[in-house]
């Protein structure tokens, strides 16, 4: 079993059964790693002033803090600074 | 057919600690020599032994982002330079051209060829950072330059010494081109006797163990760190890791730029990948392909190659995807100066970082991966008429100690450091304030700079300093982090924050010292308060106060699992503020107990783990 922070990939125990992405918290199974494990995590796109002291934010649109969560519990699994409405990017894909 | 030498196991240690100690010689000797306080108090250099072909045999510590360069540039002169004008005993050659062998022009390399019974057996390479290198700009980062050609000096592997003796003519033509001309020829000439120093001690090593031990151990090293590299591969897990980093252009028409990297791991190889990379950028934080290279290979090193031997055998496992015309391979023309520390070069280590950190995350050597550290700072030049009215140019030096990145096992370290060097040190106050024209206010870790986290990022450090004994004195910063946050977090680790400088015009704070008051925070400057941009230039008059917060470390896993106690030793430390604690960590502190309120921290965090499933959406 792998666990890459909060998220455990969960080999299939069975023939026929799917190799899963789930929290490591909570044990709630996310889905198949066939698919990026942020399809289906919860997303928040929290301005860059988020977690800083305000007298260090610089305020600006471009870009934002992506945050994302587990949709049963609420651990945060990966925080990304990326432009505001660019694609997620997939962190890791193991073959 | 002549048999080749195959060293027994205690011979070949003994040798491999022998060529260790020969390029730690070589750097010490530059460091004592030199009148640079670069090389001399913050280690801005890099030695190395290659082979007679220029394969890097044996590196030292020091800049890591340069090793690749320094087998580049020998591997240049002993193919192009063999004939014209020769390569001989006594010869040494200069080398900082951007397009074969240098991340910026700044970093000057001097190589020797050494040579036994008539034939050469090896390069040496000795390179360090020069303060001023001509160009359109004092420091050589010019910030305005649109082509290669406008940044000042380059030399593609010059014959500065012959038959052992510097060329007068190379001499005074180096001279006429830079602006510190007696440093400059003071430095060349470090260089080359850091080189001798480091020659002498192989000969000796020949004439002990004999030519053939020693080119023996020259052919197995190098196998013996891709075997490795090799195996250390094959037990990490097969995979496409990937990291985008934004950074802010220094051209207003550019809006951002961006790296992208794919880490390619299958067996026991890895491919580095930039494939969607900005293009080619009109300003000069384009990195040549040697740079890029070679600033990718810094992570690689220092995060997979701790424990092996550097030299081509290991980083000779690397296939690389550089795409032609973007900002990681842009045309020869396109300018490149301010690549490093401030554009694609330095950004490529960064996502670099990310990539194996998410490789090792994915491992059960998870204690192994770390987030972020040292992307967002400030890198202040300095420059103008010094107190014996004489031409001075300088850095400030606290780039060097930036936050640490936090790691799956504990908080990242305080003001200590970044990948790309393995000695980061930084000037002591009181002997830069005896080398250069200035005073500090202060210097000190500065709270809530590391990227919040399980595992806190290391904070980095904020100074403040007047200028002293002159009159006005120019600033060409630079950096990297005022508006994007590039010093990431690790898995649900947030972000370093942002970089800052501030001028305070008029502060005039003459008449607080005479009042016996030392200003303690930036609340305490008096004047007009101006934010300046990154890669920027600016005047600072001996009224004006100069405040800088340098970047601090990405943070490891959620905040909210960060344990209160820790959170409240941060507090007591002065690492984190109370408001943050509360804001970020989700843990309320009483101030007059300092202890942590166990019930509202816990009240806290449930709503704020609400808010998340509140806010966040499916896409």
């Amino acid at each position: 079993m792998i666990t890459w922070g909060n998220i455990r990939i969960e080999k299939a125990a069975k023939k026929g059964q799917e190799e899963v992405y789930s929290c490591v918290q909570c044990e709630h199974v996310l889905g198949p790693t066939t698919e990026d494990w942020k399809k289906y995590a919860l997303v928040n796109k929290a301005p860059l002033s988020k977690a800083q002291p305000l007298h260090l934010a610089t305020h600006s649109g471009r870009f934002a803090l992506r945050e994302f969560y587990c949709p049963n519990c609420g651990t945060m699994f990966e925080v990304q600074m990326l432009a505001t409405e660019e694609p997620n990017v997939e962190t890791f894909k193991l073959l | 057919m002549v048999e080749k030498t195959k060293l027994d196991p205690i011979t070949f240690e003994i040798l491999r600690h022998r060529l260790e100690e020969i390029v730690a010689e070589s750097y010490y000797t530059l460091a004592r020599v030199s009148g640079n306080a670069v090389i001399t108090e913050a280690g801005d250099h890099e030695e190395s032994i290659m082979n007679a072909m220029g394969d890097t045999v044996m590196v030292g510590g020091g800049i890591v982002e340069w090793t690749g360069c320094l087998e580049d540039a020998a591997r240049y002169i002993s193919q192009e330079y063999e004939d014209n004008p020769g390569i001989h005993e006594g010869d040494q050659f200069i080398m900082n051209d951007t397009g074969i062998a240098a991340v910026h022009h700044m970093d000057i390399q001097v190589l020797k060829p050494v040579f036994w019974e008539g034939k050469r057996v090896a390069w040496l390479n000795c390179a360090g950072h020069m303060m001023d290198v001509g160009g359109m700009q004092e420091s050589g980062f010019v910030f305005g330059a649109t082509e290669r050609i406008q940044e000042g000096l380059c030399m593609k592997g010059v014959k500065i010494c012959e038959k052992g003796k510097i060329r007068r003519d190379i001499e005074d033509t180096l001279k006429y081109m830079t602006r510190q001309p007696d440093l400059f020829m003071l430095e060349i000439g470090a260089r080359i006797a850091a080189n001798n120093a480091a020659a002498t001690r192989l000969l000796q090593t020949i004439e002990e163990f004999g030519i053939d031990k020693v080119l023996a151990i020259f052919e197995e090293l190098p196998e013996y760190s891709e075997k490795l590299i090799r195996a250390k591969l094959r037990t990490l897990p097969d995979g496409v890791f990937r990291a985008t980093h934004h950074f802010e252009s220094i051209r207003e028409d550019e809006g951002y730029l961006t790296v992208k990297c794919a880490l390619i791991k299958e067996g026991d190889s890895i491919t580095l990948d930039f494939t969607g990379s900005s293009p080619q950028s009109k300003g000069s934080q384009n990195v040549a392909l040697p740079g890029a290279r070679s600033n990718a290979e810094c992570p690689f090193l220092m995060m997979l190659g701790y424990d092996i031997p550097w030299n081509y055998g290991l980083w000779g496992v690397i296939n690389w995807v550089l795409p032609e015309g973007s900002i990681v391979n842009p045309s020869p023309l396109a300018p490149v100066s301010t690549n490093t520390p401030a554009g694609a070069g330095y950004v490529m280590i960064g996502t670099v970082t990310d990539c194996i950190s998410q490789m090792y995350l994915c491992s059960d050597r998870t204690e192994e991966a770390y987030a972020n550290g040292g992307n967002a700072f400030h890198n202040p030049n300095m420059y103008g008429t010094g107190k014996r009215g004489e031409f001075f140019i300088t850095m400030m030096m606290e780039l060097m100690i930036c936050g640490g990145g936090a790691l799956a096992y504990r908080d990242g370290d305080n003001t200590c450091s970044n990948l790309w060097t393995t000695k980061p040190q930084v000037t002591n106050i009181e002997r830069a304030e005896e080398h250069f024209p200035w005073l500090y206010l202060w210097r000190k870790e500065a709270m809530d700079t590391g990227g919040p986290g399980q595992y806190r990022g290391g904070t980095g450090c904020t100074n403040a300093i007047i200028s002293y004994g002159i009159g006005e004195m120019g600033v060409h910063d630079m950096g990297l982090g005022m508006e994007p946050r590039l010093a990431n977090g690790l898995a649900g680790g947030y972000p370093a924050p942002n970089v800052k400088q501030i001028v305070y015009r008029g502060a005039n704070l003459k008449g607080m010292f005479e009042n016996g008051q030392l200003p303690r925070t930036p609340d305490d400057i008096p004047g007009h308060r101006e934010v300046k941009p990154l890669l920027h230039s600016f005047t600072l008059n001996p009224e004006d106060a100069y405040v800088i917060y340098f970047g601090g470390g990405g943070g490891y896993g959620d905040p909210l699992q960060r344990d209160p106690e820790a959170v409240v030793k941060d507090i007591h430390q002065e690492y984190v503020s109370f408001e943050e604690a509360k804001r970020t960590y989700g843990v309320i502190v009483d101030p007059d107990t300092q202890q942590v309120n166990w019930e509202e921290t816990r009240n806290l965090r449930q709503e704020m783990i609400q808010e998340r499933l509140t806010l966040g959406k499916r896409e």
